[in-house]
């Protein structure tokens, strides 16, 4: 496996090429999976609890790297070692375990806020059942423009539409189709009125 | 303003993208109009709904990344002892059955396992990798016993060394190779998935490729090609152009 640096790992995410974002996810999670999963496995989780943890991590990780260009003071593996480890922490709540974290390995504190993006509660949950009802073409557009925040012509380039305007009127014609999908739901429209 | 522009202008709020002025003009009109600060709410829930979606969505994504990148954990087959005499006629039947295919259909057939791993399987040279010292008499005589192509003496030796030292990379891969010099890929498989699952960046392409050819040669062909994918866009050097070639024969 090449051996990247951070930044080139950062740069692989940022970049609107879905490609390149998924070179680095591929080697994010070749080079830090294993560590996690000592980690959680030594912290009685199992194996579904390893990858749904990490996997929730890169989501929060991917995220910050693209919506707030996440400028890291630490390594990434540090990064994702330490939300790892909160959302193992929130998870063993109740179950009064007392973490083991082995000595050589350093961590850095994490904001609650951070993890809101994965954090279900009724109305996200609706929401994303409605937007499951649209095509894959809506979907991904409106993935594309409110999770990715990609720009307009970027998304043109990766859906391969003819320009930005076509790209803001099919996305337009998504929102129109969400609402009325919304209208339909009785609990969603009381949720919205 | 029409009732678009005002939507897009919740939005570009919500989504931190308007500038220093708009935003504070922005901000005065919703402590003037509560219309607008209801709507703020309602597309503040939308809006995270389908962020919360997309974080779904990228999830599914990794979901498929880890089938790739993360070799699937060998699980033992049991079979209760009673069962044991029937299952094993049952497998000779179907030895026989598939013998007589394999002859019949041979001079047609694309490459199977078995050719595959044939044909790329080669003893991997463990001097190159291991380095012994003169204090560590074990691990000179299981180095030499492997050179020597005596893999059923070079064994016992890399695998009391890994119980006693733990999970060294290089035991593991003097274990694994050992395994694979008698002819046993399913016992070296999980001696190259701790190497795989490791956080050594050495070895770990070498142990992706023994291990692929593994299952190849268990007949575990969608973990095997799991394995090849991942070395031919992300190994490095020869290990990626060995696994490009392997799936051009697979294809």
């Amino acid at each position: 496996m090449k051996e990247r640096s951070d930044e080139q790992i950062l740069q692989q995410l940022r970049a609107a090429d879905e490609r390149e974002n998924d070179k680095a996810l591929k080697y994010l999670y070749a080079k830090c999976y294993p560590v996690i999963e000592a980690f959680i496995s030594r912290n009685s989780g199992s194996t579904e609890d390893v990858a749904d943890v990490f996997q929730d991590a890169i989501v929060i990780f991917y995220r910050k790297v693209k919506v707030e260009q996440l400028e890291l003071h630490c390594a990434i593996q540090t990064y994702l070692f330490s939300v790892c480890k909160k959302l193992w922490l929130h998870r063993l709540r109740g179950r009064k375990k007392e973490l083991i974290v082995d000595k050589d390995i350093s961590f850095i504190a994490i904001e609650d806020d951070s993890l809101d993006i994965i954090t279900r509660n009724e109305n996200k949950e609706l929401i994303a059942s409605v937007l499951h009802q649209l095509g894959e073409g809506c979907q991904q557009i409106l993935t594309y423009y409110y999770f990715e925040r990609l720009r307009m012509k970027d998304i043109a380039t990766r859906m391969g539409l003819q320009n930005e305007q076509v790209a803001r009127n099919k996305k337009a014609g998504c929102m129109k189709k969400l609402r009325s999908l919304i209208e339909q739901s009785p609990r969603l429209k009381k949720l919205f009125t | 303003m029409d009732e678009q522009s005002n939507i897009n202008q919740i939005e570009d709020y919500l989504m931190d993208a308007l500038n220093e002025k708009d935003r504070k003009d922005f901000e005065d009109r919703l402590a003037r109009d509560p219309v607008l600060a209801q709507e703020l709410a309602r597309r503040k829930k939308l809006i995270e709904g389908m962020e919360f979606f997309g974080g779904q969505r990228l999830k599914d994504r990794l979901k498929e990344i880890h089938k790739e990148v993360i070799p699937p954990t060998a699980a033992p087959s049991v079979i209760p002892p009673n069962r044991l005499r029937s299952f094993l006629l049952a497998s000779i039947a179907v030895a026989l059955l598939l013998l007589l295919a394999l002859w019949y259909w041979w001079p047609a057939a694309p490459p199977n396992s078995q050719d595959i791993y044939a044909a790329h399987y080669e003893v991997y040279d463990l001097q190159s990798a291991i380095r012994s010292t003169d204090q560590d008499a074990r691990l000179t005589a299981a180095l030499e016993n492997y050179q020597k192509g005596d893999f059923q003496a070079s064994l016992p030796l890399f695998e009391s060394l890994l119980q006693e030292q733990g999970d060294e990379i290089q035991l593991l891969f003097g274990a694994a190779h050992s395994h694979l010099g008698i002819g046993q890929p399913a016992e070296a498989v999980p001696y190259l998935q701790r190497i795989v699952r490791s956080d050594d960046l050495l070895y770990k392409d070498a142990a992706r490729w023994y291990l692929a050819l593994s299952f190849q040669r268990l007949g575990q062909a969608d973990d095997a090609r799991a394995l090849f994918e991942f070395l031919a866009t992300e190994g490095e050097g020869t290990y990626q152009q060995k696994a490009q070639q392997v799936l051009k024969q697979l294809d």
